[in-house]
C-alpha cells in the first residue's frame, strides 16, 4: 500500500481536476437552467381570434391547439378582460376604449408552452389555423437567449458525462498499475484458492477512496468559491433577470453529485480493472 | 483420485502440448512425471490446478470435472490442491511464518487457528528457527521448504510440484524429496514433475514418461529406463 502512495496521490489529483471541471460545468449549467426557468415563465403565445368565430368554432380551435405537442395550457380571455389588463398595465389612456363596441382588441387564447425552444414553430403553426387573426410571442432577444441557455445546459451536461468517463478511465488505469505492483501477491492468493471477491474488494475500496478524495478537493473549492462569488455579486449576475442560485441547499446538491460521481467512478473503474485481470488468469 | 481420459490440449499458437492422455492416480500415491523439455509436463500441472482447460477429454479430480469448472468455482476447487513451483514465489516483504500464514489468511480462517497451524507447518518443514527470517535470508532449499509448507498449510488432498528441485543441488533435492515423502505418508497424494533422472532412480516411485504430448511409459515399479 505504502509503495504505490505516489501513484494513488497522482490519480487522486487527476480525478480532482476532472471533477473540478465537472463542478464548474455543473454550477454553470444549473444556474443557467434556473435563468431559463425565470425567463420561460414569460414565454406565452398570444392567439388573437377572428371576431366572426362562433362558440363552436372557438371550442374546435381550442381543441386543435391543445393537440399540438409541447403545449402546457390554453386559457381563454375575452377582449374586455384583455382591455382591463392593458389599463392595469399601462394606465388610463386606454380607458377611452371602454364601453359598447369601442374595444379594438380581440378575444384571445393565452397559450403556455412546455418547451420554450419550440416557440417559433408552434406560433407559426397556430397562426395558420382557421379563425386565427394572428399569433405572437415575446421578443426575439428573449428567444435567442433561451436557445443559448438551452445549448449551454445541454453542452454542460454532455461535458460532465465525458468527464465522468474520463474519471472512470483514470481510476481504472491507476488500479491496473496497482494490480501490476501486487500481481505476485494476487497470483499466490489465486494459487491457494482465495475467492475472487476477496481479491477484488480491496481494489474496489481503493478506487472508492481515490474517488472520494478526488471529489473532496473540488467540493471544498466549490463551497468556498461559490459562496464568495455569490456574496461578491450580491446574488445576481449582471442584471436582475439572472438570479444566482442561493448557496444553500444548491451547494449541497453540487457536492453530493461530485461525491457520487467520484465514488461510483472509483468503484466502477477499479471493478473493471480487477475483473479484467481476474478474467484473463483463471 | 485423479483421472485423465483422452485429454488433448493445444495452445493458441497451434502447439499440441497433450495428445489423448489417459492416466489414473489413486489417493495417497506418489508419482513422478518425467520427459524431455516441451513434452507437456507443466501443461498437465496447469490442467490439474485449473489454470488451463483441456480441449477435449475428461479430467476428474475427486469427482470434480476440472475442465468444465466455472470460473468462479475455481478458487474453491484449488483449496484442495497445493502447488509448488521451481521458482519459489514467496512474498519478499513477509517473513517465513507470515508467508505461510498469508495462504490461510486469504481463506478467511480465524487468527487463532492460523497461528496454531503455522507452528505445525513450520515444525513439519523443519524451519522453526527460521520463522522470523525473510525469504532472501534463506537458502534455496529452505525457501522451497517454505513454499511446500505454504502449499500444504490448508491440508490439501493433493500436492502438485512442478520441478521443485530444479534450482537445487543434489543434497538439497534429497531433502525436498524426503519432505514430500513425509507429506505423502500423511495421506496426501503427491504429483511431482522433474527432470532429475538421478533422483527418480534413487527414490523409486511410479513414473509416467511423456514425450511430445504422449504418455510413452507408465512404470508402476519406478525408476527410469531409456526408451
Ligand atoms: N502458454 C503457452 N502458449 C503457447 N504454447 C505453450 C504455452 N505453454 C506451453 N506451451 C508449449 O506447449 C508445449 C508443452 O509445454 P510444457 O510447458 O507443458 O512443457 P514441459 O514438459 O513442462 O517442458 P519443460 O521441461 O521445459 O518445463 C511446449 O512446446 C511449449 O512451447
Ligand atoms: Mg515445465
Amino acid at each position: 500500500m505504502r509503495r504505490h502512495f505516489a501513484l494513488t496521490f497522482s490519480s487522486v489529483l487527476s480525478i480532482a481536476i476532472a471533477l473540478l471541471i465537472s463542478m464548474l460545468m455543473l454550477v454553470l449549467a444549473w444556474n443557467v437552467s434556473s435563468f431559463t426557468t425565470n425567463i420561460e415563465e414569460e414565454l406565452i403565445v398570444q392567439v388573437s381570434l377572428n371576431p366572426t368565430l362562433d362558440a363552436a368554432g372557438q371550442d374546435e380551435l381550442e381543441k386543435e391547439i391543445k393537440e399540438i405537442k409541447g403545449i402546457s395550457s390554453v386559457r381563454f380571455s375575452d377582449k374586455e378582460a384583455e382591455l382591463e389588463q392593458l389599463i392595469e398595465d399601462y394606465g388610463d389612456t386606454f380607458s377611452q376604449y371602454e364601453g359598447e363596441d369601442r374595444n379594438p382588441l380581440y378575444d384571445v387564447f393565452i397559450v403556455e408552452l412546455e418547451d420554450p425552444t419550440q416557440i417559433d414553430a408552434i406560433t407559426s403553426q397556430i397562426s395558420k389555423m382557421d379563425g386565427v387573426i394572428e399569433a405572437t410571442y415575446g421578443t426575439d432577444t428573449v428567444n435567442t437567449m433561451v436557445q443559448l441557455f438551452s445549448s449551454v445546459r445541454i453542452g454542460g451536461l454532455v461535458f460532465v458525462a465525458a468527464l465522468i468517463c474520463l474519471a472512470i478511465f483514470l481510476i481504472r488505469n491507476t488500479i491496473k498499475l496497482a494490480i501490476q505492483v501486487r500481481k505476485d501477491e494476487i497470483q499466490i492468493m489465486r494459487q491457494v484458492g482465495a475467492m475472487n471477491w476477496y481479491i477484488t474488494v480491496p481494489f474496489v475500496l481503493e478506487g472508492l477512496l481515490t474517488g472520494f478524495f478526488g471529489a473532496l478537493i473540488p467540493s471544498l473549492i466549490c463551497v468556498f468559491g461559490y459562496t464568495a462569488l455569490y456574496q461578491a455579486l450580491n446574488g445576481v449576475f449582471i442584471s436582475e433577470l439572472f438570479v444566482l442560485k442561493s448557496p444553500y441547499p444548491f451547494l449541497l446538491y453540487v457536492c453530493g453529485v461530485l461525491f457520487l460521481i467520484g465514488i461510483l467512478a472509483g468503484m466502477f473503474g477499479s471493478y473493471l480493472a480487477s475483473r479484467k485481470y481476474l478474467r484473463w488468469t483463471r | 483420485m485423479i483421472e485423465f481420459k483422452n485429454v488433448t490440449k493445444s495452445y493458441p499458437n497451434g502447439v499440441h502440448a497433450l495428445n489423448r492422455i489417459s492416466l489414473e492416480i489413486e489417493d495417497g500415491e506418489f508419482i513422478y512425471i518425467i520427459g524431455p523439455t516441451g513434452s507437456g509436463k507443466s501443461t498437465i500441472i496447469k490442467i490439474l490446478n485449473g489454470e488451463e482447460v483441456p480441449d477435449s477429454g475428461l479430467v476428474m479430480v475427486d469427482n470434480v470435472d476440472v475442465g468444465s469448472l466455472k470460473h468462479r468455482k475455481v478458487p474453491q476447487y484449488r483449496r484442495n490442491i497445493g502447488c509448488v513451483f521451481q521458482d519459489y514465489r514467496l512474498l519478499p516483504a513477509l517473513t517465513v511464518q507470515e508467508n505461510i500464514a498469508f495462504a490461510l489468511e486469504v481463506l478467511g480462517l480465524p487468527k487463532k487457528m492460523i497461528r496454531k497451524r503455522v507452528q505445525e507447518v513450520l515444525e513439519l518443514v523443519d524451519l522453526k528457527e527460521k520463522a522470523r527470517a525473510y525469504p532472501d535470508e534463506l537458502s534455496g532449499g529452505q525457501q522451497q521448504r517454505v513454499t511446500i509448507g505454504r502449499a500444504i498449510a490448508n491440508r490439501p488432498k493433493i500436492l502438485i510440484a512442478d520441478e521443485p528441485t530444479g534450482n537445487l543441488d543434489p543434497e538439497k533435492s534429497r531433502e525436498i524429496i524426503a519432505l514430500l515423502e513425509k507429506i505423502n505418508a500423511m495421506g496426501t497424494t503427491v504429483v511431482m514433475v522433474t527432470h532429475d533422472i538421478v533422483l527418480v532412480n534413487e527414490f523409486k516411485k511410479r513414473t509416467i514418461t511423456l514425450d511430445q504430448g504422449f504418455v510413452v511409459k507408465d512404470s508402476k515399479k519406478g525408476g527410469y529406463v531409456s526408451v
